[in-house]
Parts: structure tokens; C-alpha cells; sequence
């Protein structure tokens, strides 16, 4: 028991610390705390919402006697919710983590290991539950009044409710590290948790809807029936929660106990069965996997041929992005995402009057819509390439190792060149896979396709370069993931909201006005090549000064 | 050669990090750069490659002025960071192509180069796996490899024996004999004091940003004791500067 509270305390530290290294300059602390408080008062109305929402809702059922199904709801959302974290998490933190290395070689039995890890990632779940447990369990209180009981029971099933979401995670996981090898390969998993949690999701919404599948006249039965019949509705897959949830709503203690030692003996099966998966999986998961392979003659000339230098950098910079997975899912994923968001959006809600109804309406086999196509493809270019991030975190990605660009006989403007291509192709994969559909649903002409397209290069090249000059400005260098050098960058932000306001300012125009296409087309092609030139110009100039400042 | 004329970096206007140095490292020679932690080795390298520029002072490289004329300055010379971690999602080959492409090597030339190390520092059946699944020291060689793919006039280097094994060590230092006996110019930091006394012609002690000696080996010890180890001569410069 010792063992595993230092285990767990060290963890905890050491997790925190990371948070705040202490390091801090003054100002920068001072800006790290105020940026916490914001956090705090952004979330404060949410969380006030969502209380007094309980309160109406309960108040809406009380007179059906279905009060409990707030409950039913709120249990089995989180538990979908811890799950869901569970997921991702558990990887980090029982496999992939730092100090694995360091635990494996202390004489810990896999028990302590794991028990310790899993202390530690139910705390971090208790404080994301709180969140949302406490204003809806409040809200409820509030309007049912319940006695003493009550508020003991809900606690102890808060400190319950995230156990069994996180073992069954942890059981998915633990089996796949052991039983497929390639999944030790860190790069591989982090790829496909991605997956599994998307095909959660999408399993997750086809379940739902079968919720649905019970007849008006079923549910105004159940719901005249009373005494909180609704709750039947739901079917966990978590099986100590139906317990929960009637513990709660009926203060019943012999429920409360059942759901105790179902989790309990859950737990305990949990870990029996880590003793045996969890070292199988863990040992050596940090190694990476190569082949020291020889490469043939063949081979080896094919790959050595000599190339000009812009097109090598070209190149490592797609590399990069395709192999990493953070970039690969943030940078390079995108691309293909939003054309088949947006696709599978047209297709399946002609009938809404949105942005999507508005595009099926327009008459695109007509040369009137020519204004329109230079419009939207501008607004497409402009979105694309502020989305894929690709150059807005261009210079943040190289991290430590921009010394890299100065110290190499290249120009900086052909380095940024090819970083700023390496966006612009990226999102020409998305046009590719937009055009192509579009030309079958919409019918288009080939001329209004191609000026769409050219359009939207335009576009794409323009707030590439605006993105290049914002991360030279403002590189983020120092990080200790990847994942930080996209996901906690900002600068992607100062020019997605100028995009976005330019896309909609363009189509407003092209809307609103009725411009005579002979003169919007050429108009906006010349102030789009205009603006782009002077981007270009603009980074070449801003370059020249960063550069000198960055190391 | 590598001509450093009244040198200094400042940092946040108050550290002198270096301060008014001047060092002229001769062709054919290997130079030791040594000194305590943060004495300024590590800066005076960056800024000899262009990382940062100094505040006042000129540098160049084989006559070309590393501020003036960047391009052509650093296409003299070969860099060798202290830390090897880089690209590590390319395969071990693309970044030595990359190097070759950067540096102009035309593709017969890399191919012999290419194989010849890939053989010297037993790299050949790891070229086509990723750096990432590298050691440190196989991470150390490629970078090595990486320089010496476009055989520059000079190198320099921030620590490169670190995580190498045995043999690479001895390869790197024999090469880096040979290339001076070929009139190159060799100029790297060390914190091994036998290293240093075993290759340099000559050695730079700097401390607390500044040159404390520079020199041969020989002039060092006749300037404290002959029977005085390198060590505690080093011991000696650094306490007394």
C-alpha cells in the first residue's frame, strides 16, 4: 500500500509539474494564471446552464413521476463519456508514457504498476466527472428536494461511476497490445485509437437512433405509466449502473450495495487479468520498429538520384506530415475529411435551408453562376488552407531543431517556399476530391469546375503565405510533443478568422450583389493575384527579420 | 579557415555570454574548443554557423562573411549539433539525400560517399529504417554521415564523440586526421580533455566568454607546469580566469 501511494504521489507531481515547470518568467506566469481564470469564468455560465436546465427539466417530468431519468441520463452519459476518454488515455498513460521505462526496471510487481496508473487516471476522470456531475446532481436535488440519504448515495456512486468505463477501456486496450504486435508500434496506435473512437462514435450514434425505434404509442405509455418507468430506455453496457441510478433515485440501499460489488468484482477480475496482459504488452513498448534491411543496388540508386534542393525540402516536409501522427490526422487528414463532411452534408440534407440548400439551389449549369464559382472558390481555398494548419504551424513544427534552416546553404524565402507548397498541395487534394463529386451532383460545367478551381489555388496559395508570415512571427518552438506544436499553437487562429472572414465577405458580395459575371470573375482573379504577390513579398520581408531573431 | 575578429553576444542585454573573442583556426588544423559548462562554447558555434548573430565582430568562413554572404559561407563548412535528434521520421538514406541535395553532391559522387560511410560506421542495414528507431549513437553517426556526404572544407562540431561506440569514435577521429593532413579545417567543442590532447594541433580554452588560451598544447603546458596533466592545467586556467 505504501508502494503504490508514493507511485501514485509521484505521478501526480510529476504530472502538475509539467503543468507549471516554476521556471515561468513573471509575466508569462502571470499570463498562464489569467488565462486559467478565464478558462474558469468561460465555463462558469455553461455550468450554471446546465444546472438550472436540470432543474426545468426535472420540474417538466415531475408530474409524470419520471424524474429519475435525469439520472438514468446524466449516469449513463458519463460513463459513455469516461469510456470514450478511457480510450485515448489509457495508452498514454499505462503504455506509451515516459517513466514506463523507468517503472519496468523498479522491482514492481504489474499490479502495482498498473493499480498505481489507474489511481491516477481515475483522479483525472473525478475532476472531469465533477464538472458535470455536481451542477446536474445539484440541479436535481434542487427541485426533487430528496432526503440525507440521497446526496451520501450519489457521492458514492460518483466515486464508482468512472471504474467499470475505465476497466472495460483498459481490457480493450490491454488485449490489443498483447495480442496484435504491430500496436506496440506507438506511431501505428495512435493512429488507430483515432479509429476505434470514430467508429465508437459512429456505433455510439446508430445505437441512439435506435432508441428511437420504440413507437409514440410505447413511449406515451411508459411515460404515463409513472414511477420513473422511462429509465427502462436506456440499456447500459455498463452493468453496475441500472444499480446506480435506482440507488439514487430511490435512496435504496440494497441497490447501492449490488452496484458495489458488481464494480468491485469487476475491478478484482480486472486486476487477476492484468497480472497476466498487461507486462506482455508493456515490455518493450517503446521500441520501434525497423527492419535493417539492406537496401538492393537497385534500390539504393533509385533513392539516391540527385534532385533539386526545393523539391528534397518539398518532400521532407511531406514526409513529416504523412508520418507523424499528430500532423498526419491534424494537417493531412482534414483535407480529405472536409470535402466528404461536406459531401455527405449535401447529399444527405438537400431539403435544409443552410449553406448546403443554398449550393443545390444555385443554377451552376449557367454562366451566371461563374460570378459564384470564383466566389466560392476563393472562400474554399481560403478555408482549406487555413484549416489543414499546415503552414500557420510550418515553423512551430520544426521545433528545437530550427537551427536546422539557418544553418543549411538555402535560401530561407525557397525554404518557405517549399513549407508553404507542402500547404498548398495538401489542399489541392482536398479541391481534387471536392471538384470531382461536385461535377457529378451539381452538374456542373467544366468552365464553372475550372474556375472554381483555379479560384480556390488562389485562394489556397494567399493564406498559405499569410499563414507562413504569422508562425514566422510567432513560432511556437518549445515543446516536448508534437501534439503541442498544432494543438496548443494559436497562430492558426489569426488566420483562420481573417479566411473566414474574407471567404464570407467574397460570397456576401457575390450573393448579395448581382455583379455582371464578366466583370466579378476577372475583378476578383486580379485582386486575388494581387494580394497573393504582395503576401509573398510581405513574407520575404518579414523573414529577413525574424529569421535573425530565431535560434 | 575560420577567422573570428572581436567576437561578442549579449543576451537580454545583460549576459555576456561572449565577450570580445578573437580566434583564427588555420587550415589543416584541428582545433579543440574547450571549457566548463556554459562557458560560451555552444554560442561561439552558433554563431559561427549563422544560428545567431553576434553583436559586434566579424566571422568568416574561408573568406566568406557569414553575415555578409551566408549562402557561400555555409556551404564551406559541415555543422554537427550536440543533439542528433532530427527528422526522425525519415529513413536514415532521405535524410543523407536531403543533405546531398542541399549541398549540391551530384548522384554518383553521394553514392560512393554514401556507401563508403554506411560501411566505415556500419550504418548499411539502417539506412532504410527511420532515425526514429535509431540509438543516440546511430542517430550521432547519420548526422556525421549527413556532413561528411558533401565533404566540406570545414567542420564543425558541438560534441561529436558523445554516444558514439568505440569504433565509430576512432573512425570519426582518423577521419577528421586525414581530412586535416588534406588541409581542411577541423574545429570542435569537447569536454574530453584526452581527446583534445591527443588530436588538436591546437586548443581554444574559453571561460566565462572569454579566451582564456589558444594554442598549442606544447605552449600550454611550458606556459604552467610540463609535468602538469592537461586536466590540471585546465583546472588551473578556468579557476584563474
Amino acid at each position: 500500500m505504501r508502494k503504490l501511494k508514493s507511485l501514485v504521489l509521484a505521478m501526480l507531481k510529476n504530472t502538475f509539474s509539467m503543468v507549471d515547470q516554476g521556471k515561468r518568467k513573471k509575466s508569462s506566469k502571470i499570463l498562464l494564471y489569467g488565462f486559467a481564470l478565464l478558462m474558469i469564468v468561460a465555463f462558469l455560465p455553461t455550468l450554471a446552464m446546465l444546472h438550472f436546465l436540470t432543474i426545468d427539466a426535472v420540474d417538466l417530468l415531475a408530474p409524470f413521476q419520471q424524474t429519475g431519468v435525469i439520472v438514468a441520463l446524466l449516469f449513463n452519459a458519463l460513463a459513455l463519456m469516461i469510456f470514450f476518454f478511457g480510450i485515448f488515455l489509457i495508452p498514454a498513460v499505462f503504455y506509451f508514457s515516459r517513466d514506463i521505462e523507468t517503472l519496468l526496471a523498479l522491482p514492481l510487481k504489474p499490479v502495482d504498476i498498473l493499480l498505481s496508473k489507474f489511481v491516477v487516471t481515475l483522479i483525472y476522470e473525478y475532476l472531469t466527472l465533477a464538472l458535470f456531475f455536481i451542477p446536474v446532481i445539484s440541479g436535481y436535488a434542487r427541485a426533487v428536494s430528496p432526503d440525507l440519504l440521497f446526496y451520501v448515495y450519489a457521492f458514492i456512486v460518483f466515486l464508482i461511476l468512472p471504474i467499470i468505463p475505465l476497466v472495460l477501456a483498459g481490457l480493450i486496450i490491454m488485449m490489443i497490445m498483447w495480442l496484435i504486435p504491430f500496436a506496440k508500434n506507438r506511431d501505428f496506435f495512435n493512429m488507430i485509437s483515432g479509429g476505434i473512437a470514430l467508429i465508437f462514435a459512429l456505433w455510439l450514434n446508430y445505437a441512439l437512433a435506435g432508441l428511437a425505434t420504440v413507437t409514440e404509442g410505447d413511449l406515451i405509455n411508459m411515460l404515463i405509466e409513472g414511477n420513473n418507468s422511462l429509465i427502462a430506455l436506456f440499456q447500459s453496457f455498463i452493468p453496475n449502473i441500472p444499480f446506480a441510478i435506482a440507488a439514487v433515485v430511490n435512496s435504496d440501499f440494497v441497490q447501492l450495495l449490488i452496484a458495489l460489488a458488481i464494480t468491485a468484482a469487476i475491478f478484482g477480475g480486472f486486476l487477476l487479468l492484468s497480472q497476466i496482459l498487461y507486462f506482455r504488452g508493456v515490455i518493450g513498448v517503446n521500441e520501434t520498429s525497423s527492419s535493417r534491411r539492406q537496401l538492393s543496388s537497385k534500390d539504393f540508386s533509385k533513392s539516391t538520384r540527385s534532385q533539386k534542393a526545393i523539391v528534397t525540402y518539398l518532400l521532407k516536409e511531406l514526409r513529416l506530415l504523412f508520418r507523424t501522427p499528430i500532423y498526419m490526422m491534424n494537417c493531412v487528414s482534414i483535407n480529405v475529411l472536409l470535402p466528404v463532411l461536406f459531401i455527405v452534408m449535401t447529399a444527405a440534407f438537400p431539403e435544409e435551408e443552410d449553406l448546403f440548400a443554398l449550393i443545390l439551389s444555385i443554377p451552376w449549369d449557367n454562366v451566371l453562376a461563374i460570378s459564384l464559382a470564383s466566389a466560392f472558390g476563393v472562400a474554399f481555398g481560403l478555408v482549406m488552407g487555413s484549416m489543414n494548419m499546415v503552414s500557420a504551424t510550418a515553423i512551430s513544427r520544426e521545433g528545437q531543431q530550427v537551427y536546422f534552416m539557418k544553418v543549411i546553404p538555402m535560401e530561407i524565402m525557397d525554404q518557405l517556399h517549399a513549407k508553404s507548397l507542402s500547404g498548398f498541395l495538401l489542399s489541392l487534394l482536398g479541391l481534387i476530391l471536392t471538384v470531382i463529386p461536385a461535377a457529378f451532383f451539381l452538374k456542373a460545367p467544366w468552365y464553372i469546375l475550372a474556375i472554381f478551381s483555379v479560384m480556390a489555388m488562389l485562394g489556397s496559395l494567399f493564406i498559405n503565405y499569410l499563414s507562413i508570415i504569422v508562425d514566422v512571427i510567432h513560432p511556437k518552438l518549445v515543446w516536448e510533443t508534437e501534439q503541442a506544436a498544432v494543438k496548443q499553437n494559436i497562430n492558426f487562429v489569426f488566420t483562420m478568422l481573417p479566411s473566414f472572414g474574407l471567404a464570407y465577405l467574397l460570397v456576401w458580395l457575390a450573393l448579395t450583389f448581382d455583379f455582371d459575371y464578366r466583370i466579378f470573375a476577372p475583378a476578383s482573379f486580379l485582386v486575388m493575384v494581387t494580394l497573393t504577390l504582395i503576401t509573398i513579398k510581405a513574407t520575404q520581408m518579414v523573414a529577413r527579420v525574424r529569421f535573425d531573431e530565431i535560434s | 579557415m575560420i577567422n573570428i575578429q572581436n567576437v561578442t553576444k549579449v543576451y537580454n542585454g545583460k549576459v555576456k555570454a561572449v565577450d570580445n573573442i578573437s580566434l583564427a583556426v588555420e587550415d589543416g588544423q584541428i582545433v579543440g574548443f574547450i571549457g566548463p559548462n556554459g562557458a560560451g562554447k555552444t554560442t561561439t558555434l552558433k554563431m559561427i554557423t549563422g544560428i545567431l548573430n553576434s553583436d559586434t565582430g566579424n566571422i568568416s568562413l574561408n573568406g566568406f562573411d557569414i553575415r555578409k554572404d551566408p549562402i557561400k559561407a555555409k556551404k564551406q563548412f559541415g555543422f554537427v549539433p550536440d543533439n542528433p535528434d532530427i527528422f526522425l521520421r525519415l529513413k536514415g538514406l532521405e535524410y543523407l539525400n536531403l543533405m546531398a541535395d542541399i549541398y549540391e553532391v551530384d548522384s554518383q559522387l553521394r553514392r560512393e560517399r554514401i556507401s563508403e560511410l554506411a560501411k566505415l560506421f556500419e550504418m548499411d542495414h539502417a539506412l532504410n529504417d527511420k532515425i526514429l528507431s535509431y540509438s543516440h549513437g546511430m542517430r550521432q553517426k547519420i548526422v556525421v554521415m549527413g556532413v561528411l556526404v558533401h565533404d566540406p572544407k570545414i567542420w564543425i562540431l558541438d560534441e561529436p564523440l558523445t554516444g558514439l561506440d568505440p569504433q565509430s569514435a576512432f573512425a570519426l577521429k582518423e577521419m577528421m586526421r586525414k581530412v586535416a593532413q588534406e588541409g581542411k579545417t577541423v574545429f570542435f567543442s569537447t569536454h574530453v580533455l584526452e581527446v583534445a590532447e591527443k588530436l588538436c594541433h591546437k586548443v581554444a580554452i574559453i571561460n566565462k566568454g572569454k579566451i582564456a588560451f589558444f594554442g598549442t598544447l606544447e605552449d600550454l603546458k611550458k606556459d604552467y607546469h610540463p609535468n602538469m596533466s592537461l586536466e590540471e592545467i585546465f583546472l588551473e586556467v578556468t579557476k584563474n580566469a
